[in-house]
């Protein structure tokens, strides 16, 4: 599974290049200039216009599983600010942990994306009072949630596309269940049911980012699917 | 979304089956405006390939198979677990209240679309020949569950390939599988452990210690995650649930099935 020749062929067949390519499974309004574009690293990634996630591409699936890192690092890395010793609460380890894995999650999807990868989206915290760890965990919550669906319902987009997307499909498995491991924490710890249902949900793309369109200035759309 | 609608394409039966039974239409996601399981499978799994002219193909209902095993498993520790006396306390008995109504959800969903191929449940010895005694020992009980859990959430995984080319069908299983992460999450807590899996497993006992094979490695995939970002082996190994071929899930639960 961790065959280091996985991420060649992965790009070379499957990721394709964001600007200038009719096939592109990411459509960008603007697209950076070849500065910006080669520009991007963790810390100097340029702010990203307003993106359409192509459903009809392996490079559209993973670029929604990228933005939706995006969001959750953000707002750990936030929330983390407020915590002095994260090692002394529940809540500080917990966040601290969530920190990094959401971290992890979001530059593995930068790696295997290369130059496919849409940009840093511009997130909008103004409704998230940091202070109050209630209010962190509810909204952590609805992120986590949202997570969930979100993987469990971008599957059978990347499963219909067949070899191309297996690669894909398997990371996000890996992925979805960590979502959900911190979804059953920060629901515990809000005070919600670790497992509300027998069957967790399927979203579909659109549905997710309409749920998370208030935290992101960034427009994200979604298209074929 | 009217019921009339969501039924009008499949077999009447079948959904008078369905409308009936508790909980089905948000089993489905029906009741939720994103959909992603269509209903002609929540009704039958065999009647959606039997539409599509040819049955379930065997490598779908073998993974659905096995993970009815596991299912039943998890089912049955928790019905007799729940059955005894002054096992669980009572603070947390509605914790497995929940899992096992769950799992048992599953069981039932399973043997559903198996149908005939359902067969009967094993039998099961939770004692692995005297190795654990979990209905004396409350300690036990939550090892075994947070095995089985992790079993469970890693064995799923470890199946998605096969249903690659059942995207309907792969879709209901990740709908499981992430619950089975919920669950192990929420026992592994009661044990005073991270509800994600760690690098190590310092201080397992040694017969839980197959279900975290594997886990531990910080290259995913081709992509060294430490290398290429600011977080550590640590962090990258806990973010990422890495699957249990059936091979290892079924020696990690031979011993708990009556030969």
């Amino acid at each position: 599974m961790t065959d280091p020749a996985l991420v060649r062929p992965l790009r070379r067949r499957v990721f394709l290049q964001v600007c200038g390519t009719a096939a592109a499974g990411v459509v960008i309004a603007a697209c950076g200039d070849d500065e910006d574009e080669g520009a991007a690293t963790t810390a100097t990634t340029p702010e990203q216009a307003d993106v359409t996630l192509d459903f009809s591409q392996v490079a559209g699936v993973l670029n929604y599983a990228y933005a939706l890192e995006q969001l959750e690092a953000a707002f750990y890395t936030q929330a983390r600010e407020t915590v002095a010793k994260p090692t002394e609460t529940e809540y500080g380890r917990v966040i601290d942990a969530l920190k990094g894995h959401e971290i992890a999650h979001r530059e593995f999807f930068k790696e295997v994306l290369g130059d496919d990868a849409v940009g840093a989206l511009e997130v909008n915290f103004s409704e998230v009072d940091f202070d109050d760890q209630k209010n962190v965990l509810e909204v952590a919550s609805t992120f986590e949630n949202l997570g969930v669906g979100a993987y469990n319902g971008a599957a059978k987009f990347l499963a219909r596309m067949g070899k191309d997307a297996a690669v894909p499909l398997m990371a996000a498995g890996d992925i979805v269940s960590v979502e959900a491991r911190h979804a059953s924490v920060i629901n515990d710890l809000v005070g919600k049911s670790f497992a509300p249902e027998a069957f967790d949900d399927a979203l579909e793309p659109a549905a997710v980012l309409e749920a998370a369109a208030p935290f992101l200035k960034t427009t994200v759309r979604v298209i074929n699917a | 979304m009217s019921n009339e609608n969501i039924f009008s394409t499949v077999d009447a039966d079948i959904a008078e089956q369905i409308a009936t039974r508790r909980g089905a239409l948000r089993r489905f996601g029906l009741a939720a405006a994103a959909v992603s399981v269509p209903v002609a499978f929540a009704a039958s799994a065999r009647a959606a390939f039997a539409q599509d002219g040819g049955a379930m193909p065997k490598q779908v209902v073998d993974v659905l198979k096995f993970a009815l095993t596991l299912e039943r498993l998890e089912n049955t520790f928790y019905e007799q677990a729940l059955g005894t006396d002054g096992l669980i306390p009572a603070d947390t008995r509605e914790i497995f209240e929940t899992i096992q109504s769950h799992e048992s959800e599953h069981v039932e969903f399973l043997e559903e679309q198996l149908g005939d191929e359902a067969g009967k449940s094993p039998q099961f010895d939770f004692t692995a020949g005297g190795m654990f005694t979990p209905f004396e020992k409350y300690e036990q009980f939550l090892l075994l569950s947070q095995a089985f859990e992790d079993t469970g959430q890693r064995a799923y995984r470890g199946q998605a390939p096969n249903l690659a080319e059942s995207p309907d069908v792969l879709t209901a299983a990740l709908t499981i599988h992430s619950v089975e992460a919920r669950h192990a999450a929420r026992v592994r807590r009661l044990r005073e452990l991270s509800g994600w899996i760690p690098q190590s497993q310092p201080g397992a006992p040694k017969a839980v210690q197959p279900v975290y094979e594997g886990m531990g490695q910080t290259k995913k995939y081709g992509v060294n995650v430490p290398q290429v970002s600011t977080v550590n082996a640590r962090q990258v190994t806990e973010a990422f649930d890495e699957p249990l071929t059936k091979q290892e899930v079924l020696a990690i639960v031979k011993p708990f099935l009556k030969s």
